[in-house]
């Protein structure tokens, strides 16, 4: 009986191997020399991967002998699968990075390795093109966990405005300065055109130059005050929430604004008058005009303020094996134009044809993408790096580039730019704010609430009682440690 | 006069438990409904008028955009069909057998194959842990098999499945037994055709259960041709939620190359995803109302 028994479990154990080995035979061939890099995937159609992986590897193995792979994980589940893998210890080279606080929680569990020493032997191009107020910056505990792309550091926000409606009640769009100045041609528009919505709930008052948004949730860094401070107790804030609830209760933003979830969608649905501009400003409002899909007008607002956290981007993996390589491939990015421009664009003539005019009139190369059903590959330049090097086309023109690379030097910096909270301690606290902040945050970005200054005090009650101010004092006090 | 009251009662019963059964049917249907209703509407008259059970303007936009480039909506329906089947078969074998030789009382090794089944009930190793396993150590990583093997045994159906069996009176299988009948016979011919409810029961479960999973497609699966339906549709929603997030705005992802399908392209993915599975139902719904008859026993 006892030996059936133990012949039983021997049985069971040799038939759980022999069925590992089964499978595990299909896949497990791997060259040594591939460099496997997560990301997250930028557009639905990815068919010519094998394409551009190809025309890529080309030059890459040419240059530092080793191939590259890209993983696409869908945008919306890849924190998810990265948690997993990481967790798991799975052997991959490179990820895109998360941001914030949740960086500082893979780089505390060891995930990735400081790239500071690789920098300085195999990324002297990085460091040469990377932008001053991110070389040195994004440390944790003094070291630097990814390589920082290109970006624009500075939103620039501005007031939206259909072309047609413009045009057609002569409003002079350029003399709004403030959220208020909107509200006769607001008037206008409810009273002449029913079936356009005034305003979307998304456009912000005068820029938020004086604050900007911590880490933690209803929580901002006041910058006049140099101190962190509960959203709802900084003036400005309340002042825009007070504009809006008035538009509100006058019809000029949608009654049912709460539940129009898909700001895209709403936006390129052009039944707005006036929104809120998505990434940047453009002059003669051909960056809105592209991305909502119907001519717009734009008129300046401001910039927000830079706020650098701990620097992200593209991150080495501790389970990677061959981290030089991947620093060396990295530096080929900031170095080779054609290879990056290849690796976002795709493959000339498949994905892109030359544009000769254009090219000869701004002295550089100029090309046109192909999009909608015709576009096969994306990847943006900013995910691998250099995002000022690319080539002129419809994604981005020279001029916005240099708009973003100037508005990038001349925009001010956070005071809190480079703080990282420790929040350890306040984990508790810091979920219920979250928690409460979720419920109150969207009635005060649409201005949806009855009344203001009683859904005010209720919401700096309820914040209280969260235990909000618990959390400022320890990040004040951690941020004048910081700052000595 | 006694009867009458007895039927008035009767009466009240029945109208108070149908209508609350309408009304419950109703919350169900209403929502699909939307769905169904929406996948006709125009796009612009959603943006204005929002979702509608009747469509105002009758339109065929949203099917005709999915089936223009339908190769991921083919793909996706192939592996939920390849693996709801496999897993529903797999399963039914596995856990049948399994739970037949717990329920036989003259088998020596029940109570260590009870609890061997049981203990997983009460714990297990995790997500982590089950990932390690069957993505690095098994090799399943991107492979079919990650989506139908690890699925498809439970402890909770091979208890049931137990308890069921055990019903069927040991004398039955004995006087086969007795008739010359071998073990895979009794399993095969007795056991099973007797079992036909709760067996059907279950499949159904398996069935939906493994026509609804997305959780392992996400966790396994890289190869996008080789997904579920239900992470498409999960990774769609997903995706407009990343595309509207301030994350995607930092990444700087390009609003004007990226467009999410249209209101009403989703509600019509919707509709396709949930269709055939609806059709199934019918073909088990007799097993349901049937019952469990077991009266073979001669005295």
């Amino acid at each position: 009986m006892k030996r059936n028994l133990l012949k039983f479990i021997a049985f069971c154990i040799v038939m759980c191997i022999a069925s590992a080995l089964l499978v595990g035979c299909g896949n497990s061939k791997e060259a040594t020399d591939t460099l496997v890099w997560y990301m997250r995937k930028p557009v639905d159609n990815m068919s010519s991967y094998d394409l551009v992986l190809e025309e890529a590897n080309k030059i890459i193995e040419k240059e530092i002998g080793a191939k590259l792979e890209i993983r696409f994980i869908e945008s919306g589940m890849y924190d998810q699968k990265l948690n997993v893998m990481v967790s798991s210890g799975e052997k991959f080279d490179m990820c895109q990075l998360p941001r914030g606080t949740t960086l500082v929680n893979y780089v505390k569990d060891g995930a990735f390795i400081p790239v500071d020493d690789l920098l300085q032997k195999y990324g002297q191009d990085i460091l040469a093109q990377q932008e001053s107020s991110v070389k040195g910056q994004g440390k944790y505990n003094g070291k630097t966990y990814g390589v920082e792309g290109h970006s624009a550091r500075s939103v620039s926000r501005s007031f939206v405005f259909k072309k047609d409606l413009v045009e057609k009640y002569g409003f002079d769009y350029l003399s709004v300065k403030r959220l208020a100045d909107l509200e006769t041609y607001l008037k206008t528009i409810k009273e002449n055109e029913p079936g356009i919505i005034p305003m979307h709930h998304g456009v912000v008052d005068v820029v938020n130059e004086n604050w900007t948004e911590s880490s933690v949730k209803g929580i901002v860094f006041d910058e006049v005050k140099q101190e962190f401070v509960m959203k709802y107790d900084h003036e400005e804030v309340v002042a825009e929430a007070r504009t809006k609830n008035d538009f509100y209760k006058k019809g000029y933003i949608a009654s049912d604004a709460i539940s129009r979830t898909d700001e895209m969608s709403e936006k390129k649905s052009g039944q707005y008058a006036v929104l809120g501009n998505n990434g940047y400003y453009s002059e003669d409002g051909s960056k809105s005009s592209s991305v909502y899909g119907y001519p717009c007008v734009e008129t300046y607002a401001g910039n927000t303020r830079i706020n650098f956290g701990i620097a992200g981007g593209v991150g080495i993996s501790a389970t990677s094996d061959k981290p030089e390589k991947c620093m060396q491939l990295l530096n080929l990015i900031w170095k080779d134009d054609y290879l990056l421009n290849t690796l976002a664009y795709g493959v000339e003539g498949v994905n892109y044809t030359v544009n000769e005019e254009r090219t000869a009139e701004i002295g550089s190369k100029s090309i046109n993408v192909k999009s909608g059903s015709e576009q096969t590959w994306a990847i943006w330049h900013n995910w691998l790096g250099p995002l000022f090097n690319q080539w002129d086309s419809s994604w981005n023109t020279v001029d916005v580039l240099n708009n973003i690379k100037e508005n990038n030097e001349n925009a001010k910096v956070s005071g809190a730019s480079g703080f990282v909270f420790e929040d350890d301690a306040l984990k508790a606290e810091i979920a219920k704010v979250t928690a409460t902040y979720g419920t109150v945050s969207q009635v005060f970005d649409f201005g949806c609430m009855d009344n203001f200054d009683k859904y005010l005090a209720e919401t700096r009650e309820e914040m209280k009682k969260s235990g909000v101010y618990t959390i400022i004092d320890e990040m004040n006090r951690q941020y004048k440690a910081w700052k000595k | 006069m006694k009867n009458k009251l007895v039927m008035k009662e009767d009466r009240m019963t029945k109208i108070i438990a149908h209508s609350l059964l309408t009304i419950l049917s109703a919350c169900c249907l209403i929502p699909f409904m939307i769905i169904l209703g929406s996948s006709f509407e125009s796009q612009s008259q959603i943006m204005t008028t929002g979702y509608t059970i009747i469509p105002k303007s009758f339109t065929l936009d949203a099917y005709k955009a999915i089936f223009s480039n339908p190769t991921r909506l083919v793909d996706a329906y192939k592996i939920t069909i390849i693996t709801s089947i496999a897993m529903t078969l797999l399963g039914l074998f596995l856990q049948t057998t399994y739970g037949y030789v717990l329920s036989r009382r003259d088998y020596p090794y029940r109570k260590f194959l009870s609890f061997f089944a049981f203990f997983t009930m009460l714990f297990n190793g995790g997500l982590v842990p089950s990932y390690i396993l069957i993505s690095q150590w098994l090799g399943m990583k991107d492979s079919i098999l990650a989506l139908i093997i690890p699925g498809a045994a439970g402890a909770w159906y091979i208890m049931m499945l137990k308890s069921f069996f055990m019903d069927i009176p040991f004398e039955l299988i004995e006087s086969a037994k007795l008739d010359g009948a071998k073990e895979m016979f009794i399993y095969w011919k007795i056991v099973l055709p007797l079992s036909k409810p709760a067996i059907a029961c279950i499949a159904l479960f398996i069935l939906f259960g493994s026509w609804n999973a997305w959780y392992p497609s996400l966790l396994y699966i890289e190869d996008e041709s080789k997904v579920q339906l239900q992470y498409l549709l999960m990774s769609v929603m997903r995706n407009i939620e990343f595309l509207n997030s301030e994350e995607a705005v930092q990444l700087g992802v390009n609003s004007a190359q990226v467009s999410p399908p249209t209101l009403n392209a989703r509600m019509a993915m919707c509709v396709l995803a949930t269709g055939p599975i609806v059709m199934v139902f019918p073909f088990f719904q007799k097993y349901f109302v049937k019952g469990i008859a077991v009266g073979s026993v001669k005295g």
